[in-house]
C-alpha cells in the first residue's frame, strides 16, 4: 500500500529564502526618478547595480491599467542568483510626465536552491501579497526577507483549446533556450504562468523570461512575452539573432524531447485535469532529469488507457525520492 | 575611421559608441543599442562624427531642451544650418513639438538604453562654402541611468563609452531648485563633474580639456540667474563651481528657459493623495541655443 496523502505531504514542505528588493520611481532628499528605492540586507551591491540595469522603467509595461502585469524570471550574471520581479503600476508616476508608475518587486534566490525547489512565480507572487506591507519611507529600514513555500495546486488561466496549445508551444520554446520574442495577444504573463505550470518543476529555473514588458536587450531574458508586435520589436531583433513569434498567426507545435511531456499536460489540461497536471508537475522538483519525466509522461499515459493502475506512479515517484 | 569601415571578407560594421561588431543589417547595437545608422551615416559622410552629451538629473528638463535645441536648428535659428540624417533624428524633436502643442511636458525618458532618443545632424553657420560642417550625435539619456552610472560605474557601459568619446557636454542643472535653496542640483551637478573628471584621470595639476556647457534650466523662475549666471552659480551651486574652478579648463556658464508660462492641474489620485500636475501653458524660449553655439565653436 502507498499512502498517497504523504506523497502530495513531501511536495508541500517546500521553501525557499528569498531577498527582496523594490524597483520604482519615488521622490526623496537625495534623488527621484526610477532606482531600487528598498532592498534586504542580504542583497549585495553587485547585484543591486545588475538589478538597477535589468528591471523595467517608465513605460515599460505592454499596458498601463490597473490589471497590467509584467513577470521576470532570470539569473543574475553578477552573482548567479535567481531573480523573479513582479511589475505593476502602482498609480501615476509623481511627476506626471505621461504614465503611470512601474513597480517591480524582486525576489533573489540562491540558484542551486531554486534549480531543487523550481518554485513557480504564482508561488513568489503569493509570498509577495502576504508580506506586511512595508513601512513608508521606503528604503528608511532593509526589507525582511521574504519566505516562500510552495502552495501547490493553484489554477491554469486557459480554458479553452487554442491557449492550451498555447501554453504548450510556450512551453516549448522557452525550454529550448532559443532567443525569441513571442507576440501572445492581450495577456502575455497569463501565457507564461500557464507555460510555466505546464514546465515540470525541476526544469523550470533554467527558464530566462519575461513577459506582458516590452522588449528590451538589457532584460537580460532569452524569451520575451509580449502582446502585439510593433516596429520598435522589428528595429531592435534585425540581425540579431532573435526569432519573432506571433502566436496570432501560427501557433507552433510543441518541438524537442519534453514533446511527449507536454502531449500530456496539454491532454490533462483540456480534460479539465489542469490541477492534477499541475500537481504533478510541481511534484517533480528536486533534480528530475529529462529522461525520468518522460517516463512518467508515458507511465501516466499508460494509467490513463488502464495498462498501469494509478499507484504505480507514486510508488515511483515515493521510490525515486527516497533514492 | 577604422571603426565605421566594413571588414573586407567580414561585412560587420563597429559600433560607434561602444565598438562592438555587428552585422551590416541590424539596426540597434547588440551591446549598447544605439542605432547603426549612425554608423552607416557616418560612412557615407566619410568623417567621424563629433559627440556631444547632454546630462542631468531626472527631470531636469533635458529631453525638452534637447528638443528645442533640434527644432531650433532645423529651423534655421541664429543663422544656424542643420540637417538630420535620418527619420530616426527627428523623433525627439517631433515628441517635444507636439507633446508641448497639447500642454504637456514630454513623457519621462526609459532608462533602457534601447529606448532612448538618438539625434544625428549635419549642422553649421551660415557663412558662405566655408563655413565648417560640424556631424553632431546628440543622444538623450535618462537621468536615472546617469544617476546610477555615476554612483556605481560600469552600470551602463554605454554611458561611460559615451562620454569618453564626447567631444563636448551640456550640463544640465535646475536652477529653479536650486534658487530655492536645494542642495540636490548642487551635489548631482558636482558628481556628474566629478565622474567626468575620472574618465579623464588627468595628472593632479592638469585640467579636462574637453568644453563642458553649465545649462542652468527652468531659468525663468529666477531671473537673476539670466542676469548674472556665473554669479547665480557661485552663489546658489557653490561645489559645482569649486570643482568646475579646479578641475576644468573649458567651462561656460548658461541659463535658458523653454517655458514661457506654467499652470498646476491639482486633484486627488487613485489612492486619494493630492497631486499637482505641471501644464505648459505656452513655451518662451529663451538661452537654448547659446550653449550649444559656445560648444561647437570650443570644439
Amino acid at each position: 500500500m502507498v499512502d498517497l496523502p504523504d506523497v502530495s505531504a513531501g511536495t508541500g514542505a517546500s521553501v525557499l529564502q528569498c531577498d527582496r528588493a523594490i524597483f520604482t520611481s519615488l521622490p526623496s532628499a537625495i534623488g527621484e526618478g526610477y532606482r531600487l528605492v528598498a532592498w534586504s540586507s542580504g542583497l549585495r551591491p553587485e547585484e543591486r547595480v545588475e538589478l538597477t540595469r535589468r528591471a523595467p522603467s517608465h513605460g515599460s509595461l505592454c499596458g498601463e491599467g490597473a490589471a497590467s502585469r509584467g513577470v521576470i524570471q532570470l539569473c543574475l550574471q553578477s552573482s548567479g542568483r535567481m531573480v523573479w520581479g513582479f511589475v505593476r503600476v502602482a498609480g501615476a508616476e509623481h511627476t506626471r510626465r505621461g504614465g503611470g508608475r512601474i513597480w517591480t518587486e524582486f525576489l533573489v534566490a540562491d540558484a542551486s536552491e531554486a534549480a531543487r525547489e523550481g518554485m513557480h512565480p504564482c508561488d513568489l507572487h503569493a509570498a509577495l501579497a502576504a508580506e506586511p506591507a512595508s513601512k513608508p519611507p521606503l528604503g528608511s529600514t532593509p526589507l525582511a526577507r521574504v519566505t516562500v513555500s510552495r502552495r501547490g495546486g493553484g489554477s491554469a488561466a486557459t480554458r479553452d483549446g487554442r491557449a492550451v496549445t498555447v501554453a504548450a508551444s510556450v512551453a516549448s520554446i522557452l525550454l529550448d533556450g532559443r532567443s525569441c520574442v513571442i507576440a501572445t495577444g492581450a495577456t502575455p504573463s497569463d501565457v507564461l504562468d500557464d507555460a510555466l505550470h505546464m514546465i515540470p518543476a525541476s526544469l523550470r529555473a533554467g527558464i530566462r523570461a519575461c513577459s506582458g514588458l516590452r522588449l528590451s536587450s538589457s532584460r537580460g531574458v532569452t524569451a520575451t512575452l509580449t502582446d502585439r508586435f510593433d516596429q520598435d520589436i522589428v528595429r531592435a531583433t534585425r540581425g540579431q539573432g532573435i526569432e519573432c513569434i506571433d502566436l496570432q498567426a501560427k501557433v507552433p507545435p510543441p518541438g524537442g524531447t519534453i514533446v511527449p511531456w507536454l502531449t500530456l499536460m496539454s491532454r490533462w489540461w483540456n480534460e479539465q485535469r489542469s490541477a492534477q497536471a499541475m500537481a504533478l508537475a510541481d511534484q517533480l522538483s528536486g533534480g528530475w532529469s529529462v529522461q525520468e519525466i518522460l517516463d512518467i509522461a508515458e507511465m501516466s499515459e499508460a494509467i490513463d488507457h488502464g495498462d498501469e493502475s494509478a499507484e504505480s506512479l507514486q510508488i515511483y515517484l515515493l521510490r525515486r525520492r527516497a533514492a | 575611421m577604422g571603426w565605421m569601415q566594413a571588414d573586407s571578407g567580414d561585412p560587420q560594421l563597429r559600433c560607434l559608441i561602444c565598438e562592438a561588431l555587428n552585422t551590416m543589417d541590424v539596426v540597434v547595437c547588440a551591446e549598447c543599442s544605439a542605432p547603426m545608422a549612425l554608423v552607416h551615416d557616418s560612412v557615407t559622410q566619410g568623417r567621424a562624427p563629433q559627440i556631444i552629451s547632454v546630462l542631468g538629473d531626472s527631470n531636469v528638463g533635458k529631453t525638452v531642451y534637447l528638443g528645442f535645441l533640434l527644432d531650433m536648428l532645423s529651423q534655421r535659428a541664429n543663422e544656424f544650418e542643420a540637417i538630420p540624417k535620418g527619420a530616426y533624428s527627428v523623433d525627439l524633436q517631433q515628441n517635444v513639438v507636439a507633446s508641448m502643442t497639447q500642454r504637456q511636458f514630454p513623457a519621462k525618458t526609459a532608462m533602457e538604453p534601447d529606448r532612448w532618443n538618438w539625434a544625428y545632424y549635419q549642422a553649421r553657420k551660415s557663412g558662405g562654402r566655408r563655413s565648417k560642417w560640424y556631424d553632431l550625435v546628440m543622444p538623450d539619456l535618462a537621468g536615472e541611468s546617469l544617476a546610477a552610472e555615476i554612483a556605481n560605474p560600469a552600470t551602463y557601459r554605454v554611458i561611460r563609452s559615451l562620454l569618453t568619446k564626447s567631444a563636448g557636454a551640456m550640463l544640465l542643472v535646475d536652477a529653479a531648485l536650486a534658487a530655492n535653496g536645494a542642495t540636490r542640483p548642487d551635489f548631482f551637478a558636482l558628481k556628474m563633474m566629478s565622474y567626468i573628471d575620472s574618465l579623464f584621470q588627468t595628472k593632479r595639476d592638469a585640467k579636462v580639456q574637453t568644453p563642458i556647457a553649465i545649462v542652468l534650466c527652468k531659468a525663468d523662475h529666477c531671473p537673476e540667474s539670466f542676469d548674472d549666471t556665473r554669479r547665480f552659480v557661485q552663489g546658489s551651486l557653490n561645489r559645482l563651481w569649486n570643482l568646475c574652478e579646479s578641475r576644468f579648463q573649458t567651462v561656460e556658464y548658461f541659463a535658458c528657459s523653454s517655458v514661457g508660462s506654467l499652470a498646476y492641474a491639482t486633484g486627488a489620485d487613485d489612492d486619494g493623495l493630492d497631486f499637482a500636475r505641471p501644464i505648459p501653458l505656452h513655451t518662451s524660449l529663451q538661452g537654448i541655443l547659446e550653449p550649444f553655439e559656445w560648444l561647437i565653436s570650443r570644439m
